[in-house]
């Protein structure tokens, strides 16, 4: 008797130990976690940086802090077995925004907020109480107007003063991408492989149909003189007619050629006199003729990049995600390793009188190198 | 090379990339290429379940002999195992062979777990890490999004039916394997795993995406489908009972014509057969009577009433015989 009591404690044991450990398993993965991913903004003498749970403005020659506040925690409903034990940061996807003192953060649990640039203070936030669907993308505001793609597939315009919405449009798809404004146009790229124009005066769509492509797309769309530019995790990059949505050309994934995609175009392509620079995660970055989608060149950077690459002076600087800053020349293509920073690096760059700043993530810095030199002016702990 | 980038080649890129590619197969569905990709690995792994199924029914064939080799070294621990060791190696029956399919199982579960986060992940940060095993087969990166959606189902979070049919199914197949044991810590510990083990996997499932709890109902159901048909049996699961449970539950049919004309029939043959119990019951009693009369005294008859079963009394014969054989010695009389 005493042996099968012994016998079932041990096997309870062992029940406990097992399930503790598949629970731990599957919670502390890094795989698994929401951590998210923001660049930065510079307006003026201060440079703005979202992290996981807050928002700091820093003096942009020295890194110093001139206010940092904390940004309302998430208590969307969450599953009772779920890993997440109630309140938790704010996880942000998208850029901080600037426009007319106002700094605004869009979070993935589906609120946007709005801070004085000088003081810091919370002048309101979207919605008052509750959540949006989630937002990856960022924001673009333009006459007052704060237009956003939500996860779950709605593209809003948001009055800035009364935070009223002046219109909605559901795509039914779901949207990751950043949107991209030209004139009364904006332009939205989903998740479910398809790009919208809609039109910013009445909510509808302009073209007769949206284009499609054979993957989900996660990088904004570029407009150049009349042409759509985006990259797809189908290998491909898409130049696409502005005015009806009508294929110009593509660039795509060819076996029988020297030099092809080999993996997701996730960053946003960065358009340069007439040529895209489009970083891979296959660790090329393919440099193509806008005029006609014809392979210029492809550069080994030798890993994987997802951050949307920037313009220094004469120099297209890229990052890729194991934190190595390379600088290409964009007269003759030839590229150099800038800096080398030993973290993740997953966000946007962003370039400001010849610094580069870039946000890491895991270990949370904010550096701010000089473009030309890779020397690191400072940089600054966010978490 | 670390054991994770290892694993990475061995198991998560290849079980990444089959789905994804099964599912630009099968319409993007998901969830049918979850059942399709669990029917194929079973098929893979048929022969050893058979062997591990013929293992475990040896294993009950062998019960009894285990149970006299305890009696008989009850008090010598060694020499039991010994013993038991000897008996398993004469039968040839491996006491391991029954655990190996489920621990061959085990990395699969793992790479289909980390699989399905994976491709089904919900935010980009999770999504992101994806590209790193994707093969550059076109198809794969046509396929992808998968359809998280299937039936009720949003296979990339936990389901709370689903998670009650993996514990029924699972308490099925415990049911099916376990053994008779007689000896009673063996009993013991077979009636716990067929508790345990089902509520232990209604709680992964509940934690788990409700894609690797549709793995488990479908692998859990082809190991049901494979026991009986290479036992024959049901195991210790008791089907008419909970078949009877079942009906118990069901609303009563409906009598049809035909139903009550048979009832009729049935009833009015059983009043015949009374009638004929009563008719012999009173023919013996003055056949008694009788034996009686012809010269037994008092104590005779009580002897011969304590003889218990020595001899039935006329009423139990009556009882027992055949209508025919009650007619013959009514003639004979």
């Amino acid at each position: 008797m005493k042996k099968n009591k012994k016998t079932i404690v041990k096997a309870i044991l062992l029940t406990i130990i097992l399930v503790v450990s598949s629970l731990a398993v599957s919670c502390s993965s890094s795989a698994y976690t929401n951590y998210g991913w923001t660049g930065s903004v510079v307006d003026g003498d201060v440079i703005y940086v979202a992290s996981q749970g807050k928002i700091t403005a820093l003096q942009k020659d020295n890194g110093s802090v001139k206010w940092q506040r904390e940004i309302e925690k998430d208590t969307a409903p969450s599953s009772p077995l779920s890993c997440g034990m109630g309140a938790a940061a704010s996880v942000i996807y998208a850029d901080p925004v600037v426009s007319d003192d106002v700094v605004y953060v869009a979070t993935y649990s589906g609120k946007i907020f709005a801070y004085n640039t000088s003081s810091g203070n919370l002048l309101w936030k979207y919605p008052s109480e509750g959540y949006v669907e989630g937002i990856i993308g960022g924001l673009i505001i333009e006459n007052g107007l704060i237009y956003f793609a939500a996860v779950g597939g709605t593209v809003t315009a948001l009055n800035a003063e009364t935070q009223q919405v002046e219109w909605l449009y559901d795509t039914e798809d779901t949207l990751w991408a950043s949107p991209c404004m030209d004139g009364d146009t904006l332009f939205v790229a989903s998740y479910d492989k398809r790009l919208f124009a809609i039109d910013i005066n009445s909510g509808n769509l302009k073209w007769d149909k949206p284009f499609e492509t054979d993957g989900p797309i996660t990088a904004a769309p570029i407009y150049d003189n009349g042409v759509v530019y985006i990259g797809s995790l189908d290998r491909g990059i898409y130049a696409i007619d502005a005015e009806n949505g009508q294929l110009i050309w593509e660039f795509n994934a060819d076996s029988d050629a020297e030099y092809t995609p080999r993996n997701w175009f996730w960053a946003t392509p960065l358009m340069v006199d007439g040529v895209i620079y489009a970083p891979n995660m296959d660790g090329f970055v393919y440099v193509i003729d806008s005029a006609n989608g014809t392979l210029i060149t492809a550069l080994d950077i030798e890993n994987p990049m997802s951050s949307d690459p920037v313009l220094n002076e004469d120099r297209v600087i890229v990052a890729t995600q194991n934190g190595d800053l390379h600088s290409i020349n964009i007269e003759d293509n030839s590229k150099f390793l800038l800096k080398s920073l030993d973290l993740t690096v997953q966000s946007s760059l962003y370039v400001d009188e010849g610094i580069v700043y870039v946000h890491t993530i895991r270990t949370e810095n904010l550096y701010a190198i000089n473009g030309g030199s890779g020397v690191v002016v400072w940089y600054y702990e966010v978490s | 090379m670390d054991i994770g980038a290892i694993w990475d080649v061995i198991a998560l890129g290849p079980m990444i990339n089959i789905l994804i590619g099964l599912s630009d197969i099968l319409f993007g569905s998901f969830g049918l290429t979850i059942i399709v990709l669990t029917i194929i690995i079973r098929a893979v792994m048929f022969p050893l379940t058979r062997k591990q199924m013929n293992a475990t029914k040896a294993m009950q064939d062998l019960q009894p002999k285990l149970a006299e080799l305890q009696k008989k070294h009850a008090k010598d621990s060694q020499k039991l195992a010994a013993e038991q060791m000897k008996l398993y190696k004469e039968s040839g029956v491996s006491p391991a062979g029954c655990l190996l399919p489920m621990l061959v199982q085990m990395p699969i579960w793992i790479a289909l777990y980390q699989s399905i986060m994976r491709v089904l992940a919900v935010a980009p940060g999770n999504f992101l890490n994806l590209s790193e095993y994707l093969y550059s087969w076109p198809m794969v990166f046509k396929a992808l999004p998968v359809d998280s959606q299937f039936l009720w189902l949003n296979l990339g979070t936990p389901d709370f039916l689903l998670a009650l049919l993996v514990g029924a199914s699972m308490w099925v197949t415990q049911k099916m394997s376990s053994s008779a044991s007689t000896n009673p810590q063996q009993k013991s510990q077979a009636q716990m795993m067929i508790v345990m083990m089902p509520l232990m996997f209604v709680f992964l499932s509940l934690t788990f995406p409700s894609g690797l709890a549709l793995y488990w109902i479908i692998s859990n159901v082809i190991t049901i489908v494979i026991q009986y048909m290479i036992t024959k049996s049901w195991g210790s699961l008791n089907v008419n009972k909970y078949v009877a449970m079942f009906k118990g539950l069901l609303p009563a049919k409906k009598e049809s014509g035909k139903d009550k004309k048979l009832k009729e029939r049935i009833a009015s043959v059983e009043n015949r057969k009374k009638e004929d119990v009563k008719t012999s019951k009173a023919e013996d009693t003055s056949d008694n009577a009788q034996v009686v009369e012809e010269g037994t005294d008092a104590s005779g008859r009580e002897e011969r009433q304590d003889s218990g079963g020595g001899r039935t009394t006329s009423f139990e014969r009556a009882k027992q015989k055949p209508r025919g054989s009650r007619n013959k010695r009514s003639k004979r009389r």
